[in-house]
C-alpha cells in the first residue's frame, strides 16, 4: 500500500513537471529559441527572432545620444550621454557656441543599430536555415546587405537576404523585414531642432517643444560643467531620447 | 605708508590681469580630443589626439574645423559642422558655406515651404524631399516662400471629407483626404461628413464621443466611427452640424477660446487654454452626452494652482540680492498637470525671472562689469547691467587714492520727465546687485577653465587697507570680543603682573577714516586690542557680499561659515606689515 502511494506520488509529479515544461515552452518565446523555435513562415520567424535585439538596440542608443557605447560623453544619473554639440571653451567676447560632434545623426544611429544587432541576425539566420534543413528542406542562404531605416512611428530592418528553400518545390524569399513600432524619427527631430539652436544660439526654451506637440515630454538638466542633458519622451509611447550639449557657457563667477 | 599702496595698487592690477586674462587665453585646435571629440578649442595639447591634426590657434581658423554646413540627402539633414565631423561614410558631404547664414548658397539646403499632407513646413529642400518619401508622397517644396510665416499662412484648409464606397453591406464611408479617396477609386466628397443625409451612406448620428485623433477637442463620432464634428451636446441631433465638417478653430464652434475644463455639455477643449479631452471616469462629472470630457492640466505645487504652460521662478529674483553660498535660481513650469523644472546656472550667473505673472524665463546675470562702472547713471542702468551703488568705499586710483563716484540726482515732474540733474562726488562703488556664486567644485575643462578662483574675485574686496594694530609690550596680539567698537571701548592698563585693569569706555566716535583706528598717540587702546571702524567694516562687507560668495555668509541650508566677521581681523587673517618705521606697530 505504501509502494503503491509513492508510485501515485511520483506519477503525479511527474506530470506536473511535463506540464510546467510544456506551458513554459508555450508561453516563453525565448525559450523555444533556444529549444529550436517553430517555423510558421521564414518572415515571421525572423520578426520574433530579432525585434527584441533591435528594441534593446533602440532603447540603449536613445538613453546613450544616438551611440551604443557613447565615446565622448557625460555622465548624467550613471548614463554615459554622448555629447551631440560641445565646445570646451568659456564666455568671451565672441560667444563660444558648440561645435556639432555628429551631424549625421539618423546615419550614425542606423550604423549603430546594425552594428548592435549583426550577431544576434547572425544567429537567427542561422537558426532559420538549420530548422529548414531539419525539416528535410534544402535550405541556402545568400548574405545582403542589412538597411535601417528611421520612419514615422516605426522602425524597419531589412535584411536582403535570398533564402531558398527546396523540397518538393522550390521557394524563394528575397528580403526579410523586420518592424519596430517605435517614435525615433520623431524624437531625434525634435533632437535636431534643439541641436540645431545649440549650434547657433547656444540655447532653446525647451516649452516651446511642449506647446507645439503635446505628446512630448522635453526636460533640460544643467551639470556641473554647464552641459546641458535634454530629454525628450514621448507621454504616449513612453519612448525616449536623451543627448548631451554644451554651448555659450558663462565663465564661473559670470566673469569674463 | 608706500608699503601699503603697494600692496593695495598690486591687488587692485592683479584683479585687471585677472579679468583681462581670461580673454586671451590661447587656444590649440584638436581635430579630436583624447576622449573622442570632434574640433574642440583646448587650452592644453596634452587633450588632443596626436593621431589627428593639432593647430596652434583656433579651430575655425582651420581649414579642417571650420564651420559650414554638412549635407545629408539620404537623410534630408542640413546640419552646421565642421568638415572633420562630417563623415562622407554615413553619406554626408560637406560644404564650406553655413547654409543658415548664406541661405540659397547650398541648393539642397535651400529653405522653403514644404507641403506634406494638409500641413506645411518651413524646411530644407533635402528635407523636404526625405520627409515626403518616408510618408510616400511626392516632395512640394516651393522655394518662392520665403518666411515661416508666409510658409503656415499656406496650410491648406482641411480637405478632408467623407470618402464613400459600395460594400455589400450598402454605401459606406470613411472620412479621408480628397487626393487619398481618388487614389484608392473611391468617391471624395470634401467637407461632408458621412452622416450627410444626402450622401445616403449607412452612417449615421449617434450621441457617442471620442477624443479626436491627434487633436485635443472631444468631437461627435458617428456608427461607423467616423469623427464627426466637436461635441456639442445641443447640437446631437443637429442635421446640419452632422452634415458639414467644421473647422476645429471656428469661432461658432460652443465655448471658443476657453478651456472647458469639466464642461459638460461641450467638448471644445483647448490645450493652449489648459485643457484636453480624457475619460469622465473618475473625475465625479457626468457629460450630457458620452464618457469623455475636458481634462484640467493644471498643476498645484506648493499648495499653489499653476495654470498648463506656465512658467515660475522657485524663488523671485530680488531673494538672489543676498544670495547665500549655494543657493541656486530654478525655472519651474507646468505642463499636462506635471511640474517640470530647470536650473538656472550652476553659478546664479543667470537668474530666474518673471516679468509678467506665468512667463519666466532663466535671465543672464549681468553683474561682470559692475565695478568698472563709476557713476550712478550708468551703474543703475537696468538696460544694460544689475548692479547696485555700495557707499561708503571706493575703488583706488594709481597713487591708492579715492576714484570718486559720480552720483546723479534727478527731479521730476508729475509726469516722470526729468527737470533738474544735479552730479556729485560720493565715496562709492558699482557692485552686483545680485552676487554671482562660485563654481568651486568646477573642473579644468579641457585646459579651458579661465581659472578663476574664489579668493582671487573676493580679493577684489579685500583690497589692501591698512589697520592701525597697536602692540605695546611683547604680549600676544588680539583683538577686542567684539565684531566692531564704534563710540564705546575697552581701556584697559598696562600690566606686567597680574590682569589688567579693564574699564569700558565711551569713545567719542570713530572718524570717517578707511583704516583701523590708530590709536595709540592717545593712549586709548590696550594690549594687542583693534578698535575697528564700524562704517569701515560695514561698507566692507557690503562690497565683499555682493562680488561673490565671499565674505562670511551662511550657506543655503544655513551652515554658518568657518569665520565670524571679528575673526577676520584677528591671527593669520590679518597680514602685519610695518608701518611708519615704528618697531611698535604692525
Amino acid at each position: 500500500m505504501e509502494k503503491k502511494g509513492q508510485v501515485t506520488i511520483f506519477i503525479i509529479i511527474a506530470i506536473v513537471i511535463v506540464a510546467g515544461g510544456v506551458l513554459v515552452y508555450l508561453f516563453f518565446p525565448q525559450i523555444k529559441s533556444a529549444l529550436g523555435r517553430e517555423i510558421k513562415n521564414p518572415q515571421a520567424f525572423i520578426q520574433e527572432c530579432i525585434e527584441e535585439e533591435i528594441g534593446d538596440a533602440v532603447e540603449i542608443i536613445s538613453l546613450h545620444g544616438g551611440s551604443v557605447e557613447p565615446e565622448f560623453f557625460s555622465t548624467f544619473d550613471n548614463v554615459e550621454i554622448r555629447n551631440l554639440c560641445y565646445t570646451a571653451q568659456y564666455c568671451d567676447y565672441e560667444p563660444p557656441l558648440c561645435s556639432m560632434q555628429e551631424p549625421q545623426l539618423n546615419a550614425h544611429i542606423k550604423s549603430e543599430i546594425k552594428d548592435y544587432i549583426r550577431e544576434t541576425s547572425d544567429v537567427c539566420f542561422a537558426s532559420l536555415k538549420e530548422n529548414y534543413d531539419n525539416k528535410g528542406y534544402s535550405a541556402s542562404l545568400e548574405e545582403g546587405e542589412t538597411v535601417v531605416d528611421i520612419l514615422p512611428e516605426r522602425i524597419v530592418v531589412t535584411f536582403n537576404k535570398e533564402l531558398t528553400l527546396v523540397k518538393e518545390g522550390t521557394e524563394k524569399y528575397e528580403e526579410f523585414a523586420v518592424v519596430l513600432n517605435n517614435n525615433l524619427y520623431e524624437l531625434t527631430a525634435i533632437a535636431d531642432s534643439i541641436l540645431g539652436f545649440e549650434v547657433s544660439v547656444g540655447s532653446v526654451d525647451v516649452t516651446i517643444y511642449m506647446e507645439l506637440y503635446s505628446h512630448l515630454r522635453v526636460e533640460q538638466r544643467l551639470l556641473g560643467d554647464d552641459t546641458k542633458i535634454y530629454i525628450i519622451t514621448d507621454r504616449d509611447s513612453g519612448d525616449k531620447f536623451q543627448f548631451a550639449s554644451r554651448s555659450l557657457v558663462l565663465s564661473p563667477a559670470g566673469y569674463c | 605708508m608706500k608699503n601699503l599702496k603697494k600692496i593695495f595698487l598690486t591687488g587692485i592690477l592683479l584683479g585687471i590681469l585677472i579679468i583681462f586674462s581670461i580673454n586671451i587665453i590661447s587656444a590649440i585646435c584638436c581635430e579630436r580630443t583624447e576622449d573622442g571629440g570632434i574640433c574642440l578649442d583646448v587650452g592644453d595639447e596634452q587633450y588632443c589626439d596626436d593621431a589627428y591634426r593639432i593647430d596652434d590657434t583656433a579651430c575655425e581658423s582651420t581649414q579642417y574645423c571650420s564651420t559650414g554646413t554638412c549635407v545629408n540627402n539620404a537623410e534630408g539633414t542640413c546640419a552646421i559642422s565642421s568638415s572633420s565631423a562630417c563623415d562622407p561614410n554615413l553619406g554626408g558631404y560637406w560644404e564650406e558655406e553655413n547654409y543658415i547664414e548664406n541661405p540659397g548658397e547650398i541648393e539642397a539646403c535651400q529653405v522653403g515651404c514644404c507641403f506634406i499632407g494638409e500641413g506645411t513646413s518651413f524646411i530644407p529642400r533635402t528635407t523636404c524631399n526625405k520627409r515626403s518619401a518616408d510618408i510616400g508622397i511626392s516632395p512640394d517644396f516651393r522655394d518662392s516662400i520665403t518666411t515661416l510665416e508666409e510658409c503656415l499662412l499656406n496650410a491648406g484648409p482641411t480637405a478632408e471629407g467623407a470618402c464613400v464606397f459600395e460594400t455589400e453591406r450598402g454605401r459606406e464611408c470613411k472620412i479621408e483626404t480628397n487626393e487619398y479617396c481618388r487614389e484608392l477609386g473611391r468617391d471624395p466628397h470634401p467637407g461632408l461628413l458621412c452622416s450627410a443625409p444626402r450622401l445616403g451612406t449607412i452612417c449615421t448620428m449617434t450621441d457617442r464621443t471620442k477624443c479626436a485623433e491627434g487633436r485635443h477637442e472631444i468631437v461627435f463620432v458617428d456608427n461607423c466611427e467616423n469623427e464627426a464634428n466637436v461635441y456639442d451636446s445641443e447640437l446631437v441631433t443637429d442635421v446640419n452640424y452632422w452634415t458639414y465638417m467644421e473647422d476645429f478653430a471656428s469661432s461658432e464652434i460652443c465655448g471658443y477660446g476657453l478651456s472647458n475644463t469639466e464642461n459638460v455639455s461641450c467638448g471644445n477643449c483647448n490645450y493652449l487654454a489648459g485643457s484636453t479631452c480624457g475619460s469622465a471616469r473618475g473625475t465625479g462629472v457626468t457629460p450630457d452626452y458620452g464618457d469623455n470630457i475636458c481634462i484640467d492640466l493644471s498643476c498645484t505645487y506648493n499648495g499653489e494652482t499653476r495654470e498648463h504652460d506656465t512658467a515660475w521662478c522657485s524663488e523671485p529674483i530680488s531673494y538672489f540680492e543676498t544670495a547665500k553660498p549655494g543657493d541656486l535660481s530654478y525655472r519651474l513650469y507646468c505642463f499636462q498637470g506635471e511640474v517640470q523644472w530647470e536650473l538656472c546656472d550652476n553659478q546664479r550667473n543667470k537668474l530666474c525671472k518673471e516679468d509678467v505673472p506665468g512667463e519666466a524665463n532663466c535671465v543672464s546675470n549681468r553683474a561682470q562689469f559692475c565695478v568698472f562702472q563709476n557713476n550712478s547713471k550708468d551703474c543703475l542702468n537696468t538696460d544694460q547691467m544689475d548692479c547696485k551703488v555700495q557707499g561708503g568705499i571706493s575703488r583706488k586710483n594709481d597713487s591708492g587714492g579715492d576714484i570718486l563716484f559720480l552720483n546723479y540726482t534727478s527731479t521730476y515732474d508729475d509726469e516722470g520727465n526729468v527737470i533738474s540733474e544735479s552730479i556729485d562726488s560720493i565715496k562709492a562703488m558699482c557692485v552686483p546687485r545680485y552676487p554671482p556664486g562660485f563654481g568651486f567644485w568646477d573642473p579644468d575643462v579641457l585646459g579651458n577653465s579661465p581659472q578663476i578662483i574664489p579668493t582671487e574675485v573676493c580679493m577684489r574686496g579685500s583690497g589692501g587697507s591698512a589697520a592701525g594694530y597697536h602692540k605695546r609690550l611683547a604680549s600676544e596680539w588680539k583683538a577686542k570680543d567684539y565684531r566692531c567698537v564704534e563710540a564705546c571701548i575697552e581701556k584697559c592698563s598696562d600690566w606686567v603682573v597680574g590682569k589688567p585693569e579693564c574699564q569700558e569706555t565711551c569713545f567719542w566716535g570713530c572718524p570717517a577714516s578707511e583704516s583701523f583706528l590708530d590709536m595709540s598717540a592717545s593712549g586709548e587702546l590696550g594690549v594687542g586690542e583693534v578698535d575697528l571702524n564700524q562704517d569701515w567694516t560695514e561698507n566692507r562687507e557690503g562690497l565683499c557680499v555682493s562680488l561673490g560668495d565671499c565674505g562670511v555668509k551662511a550657506n543655503y541650508i544655513g551652515a554658518d561659515s568657518y569665520y565670524s566677521w571679528k575673526e577676520l581681523f584677528i591671527g593669520d587673517n590679518v597680514t602685519k606689515t610695518n608701518i611708519f618705521g615704528a618697531d611698535n606697530y604692525q
